[in-house]
């Protein structure tokens, strides 16, 4: 430790003596270690990518093939039902496009949903005086500390009373009731100035027009990291499909991934399959975080809050 | 609206108006307090009710008092569950922390391709867990593996870590650092933005070392944020589901070496359709995690009042 000390004080003083440039071995060997785990967390990427265009043999190849050497695109034709399969045939027969506009169903009702309830609570919470406001608050925010999973049995019992087994409603309805999103939106709304909605209570603007008109257009970022942040964790949602959906016609996209990774009378899916449905289905929300990075990140590290 | 409003006399408008300002908080907020009363809060109540019976499946058991508790306490799974769960989080979580703190020391500064690092360690953050699974059950466990020369020269034995007991455990470690350290990655540079630039310029004038001033400067002032992503990640590890289901199966892999907390909640519950054990389990894994939560509180507090 002392020695790279010393030389470091070293370089700095040669530096400062000559007052030119060296040669920057340190930022080189940044680059490479940077370059090093950059390779390492694309590779999975890359390997589901790359294997999706290798037709069966090659994927069994000896020597590995590091790239396809003879690409085609079969297998992207069988998971979108352009092409018929077996695999697919012996497993629901459901394309990855129908699962995948199932899932954009559910996650667009349930982003909507989620954003106009919390930041309609939000706003009361932030900006509206009513008896007992802080022992609703305090409540919510104490059950945010419990995880889903002591819910999971109860929800579940419910929506068998409800009827709501094999549809989408348990997808959609009981999310709707995040503590966390509330808090979120209240957290922004505080931050609009008192000034604003005084002014436009004496423009006659009663409390629901002061919600629409003036303080959504204000947290329109908040609002956006929220949307986002509630649109990805429902398309992603795993655990919610697999207990709830029996029909494969009703299944998301990542149940009807996990479906056509099974193994069917002995015969697993040819992995260019999986692959191939894998990085279909992660294309839109890759989409969306390429435009809207700024509210992904903000929504994804508030959401660490929770 | 306004056009029937104002055919009204003018007092009974003013009183309307008043009356709705008085109900408009409780209007805002009842849709989500209903939701949130049905499928939030009663089915933490709920839970702690049915974990009290011996409750299979949907039909109501009989009041058992403590001996689901007792039962889960002499339950071998159930130790191996929460040994595996802790080990893997004692795995992972140090290591990402330190991994995701040297990413974000280095590409807080401006260096070349500084964007295309962050994007690089971010995606596996927006990659929905059940790809996520698929392809590390592939690079971990397909005989076909582009992992298999690593493997071979590390001395695994039939160069699959997921047919392998004592692997199985540094898979998870392996997938959840790929998954996970972009995310801490990102809170620590939020957290990197709040250390004053005159403090490492001091520094530099002292003649300090990069190492130095991480130790000395970076690492005091980020404990708090150091703390709180530990805190988090360790939560995540007895709420991991999703990647582990893909990864090694509903029964936890060979040796049930992959079984954590949130497999086997999910087993007894609908597997073996145990309703009221399965409750007991969450119920007992939910005070880990408050435990934790709590323990969160008090570090922020702590050095918010420092």
């Amino acid at each position: 430790m002392s020695t790279v000390e010393l030389s470091e004080r070293e370089t700095v003083n040669a530096q400062v003596a000559t007052g030119r440039r060296r040669i920057n071995l340190r930022g080189i060997l940044t680059h490479v270690v940077l370059m090093g785990f950059l390779l390492v967390f694309m590779f999975p990427f890359y390997w589901m990518l790359s294997s999706a265009f290798k037709p069966l043999p090659d994927q069994y190849a000896v020597p590995i093939q590091w790239w396809p050497h003879n690409p085609t695109f079969q297998a992207f034709g069988e998971v979108l039902g352009l092409i018929p399969s077996k695999a697919i045939e012996g497993r629901g027969g459901v394309t990855i496009t129908q699962t995948m506009l199932n899932s954009a169903i559910i996650a667009i009702i349930f982003t909507l949903g989620a954003v106009f309830l919390a930041s309609l609570a939000g706003f009361a919470f932030a900006k509206l005086r009513f008896k007992g406001r802080n022992a609703l608050f305090v409540f919510m925010l104490a059950t945010m500390m419990i995880p889903n999973s002591v819910g999971l049995i109860p929800n579940y019992m419910i929506m068998a009373r409800f009827g709501w087994i094999n549809t989408w409603l348990p997808l959609i309805v009981p999310g709707l009731a995040s503590a966390f999103n509330v808090f979120w939106m209240r957290q922004y709304m505080t931050t609009v100035p008192d000034e604003m909605i005084e002014a436009a209570q004496i423009d006659g603007c009663g409390p629901f027009g002061i919600y629409w008109r003036v303080v959504l257009p204000v947290v329109l970022p908040g609002l956006a990291a929220l949307a986002i942040f509630t649109f990805m964790a429902s398309w992603n949602a795993f655990l919610a499909p697999l207990i709830y959906l029996n029909d494969a016609d009703k299944y998301t996209a990542p149940l009807a991934l996990s479906l056509l990774n099974s193994v069917v009378q002995g015969q697993p899916t040819p992995i260019s399959l999986v692959f191939a449905a894998s990085v279909i289905s992660i294309l839109p929300i890759l989409l969306l975080f390429l435009f809207a990075q700024r509210y992904f990140v903000a929504g994804l590290t508030a959401g660490s809050i929770k | 609206m306004t056009s029937t409003e104002t055919k009204l006399p003018r007092t009974s408008r003013y009183t309307g108006y008043r009356l709705w300002e008085k109900a408009a908080p409780y209007v805002f907020v009842s849709p989500f307090f209903i939701l949130f009363a049905i499928f939030g809060a009663f089915p933490i109540v709920y839970s702690l009710y049915i974990s009290f019976h011996d409750w299979q499946g949907l039909r109501p058991g009989e009041f058992i008092g403590l001996q689901n508790y007792r039962l889960m306490l002499g339950d071998p799974q159930f130790h191996k569950a929460m040994l595996n769960t802790f080990v893997v989080g004692l795995g992972y979580v140090p290591i990402m922390i330190l991994l995701a703190l040297g990413f974000a020391t280095i590409l807080t500064r401006k260096i070349r391709f500084q964007g295309v690092y962050r994007l690089a360690y971010f995606l596996p953050v927006i990659t929905s867990l059940v790809v996520v699974g698929i392809v590390f059950s592939f690079l971990f466990g397909s005989p076909y593996t582009p992992l298999a020369p690593l493997f071979a020269a590390l001395g695994f034995q039939g160069a699959s870590m997921l047919s392998n007991p004592a692997l199985i455990k540094p898979a998870i470690v392996l997938m959840s650092l790929w998954r996970w350290t972009g995310y801490n990655m990102m809170i620590m540079l939020a957290g990197l933005q709040t250390i004053p630039e005159e403090l490492y310029d001091a520094g530099k004038i002292d003649g300090t070392s990069g190492i130095q001033a991480f130790r000395h400067i970076t690492v005091p002032l980020m404990s708090r944020v150091i703390a709180f992503s530990a805190i988090l990640s360790t939560i995540g590890t007895f709420n991991l589901f999703d990647e582990v289901y893909m990864l090694v199966g509903r029964t936890g892999g060979v040796g049930e070496a992959g079984l954590v907390t949130g497999l086997l909640i999910y087993r007894t519950a609908f597997q073996s359709y145990r309703f009221g054990y399965a409750a007991s389990i969450a119920y007992a894994v939910a005070v880990v995690i408050v435990a934790l939560s709590l323990l969160q509180m008090l570090v922020s507090e702590r050095t918010v009042s420092e």
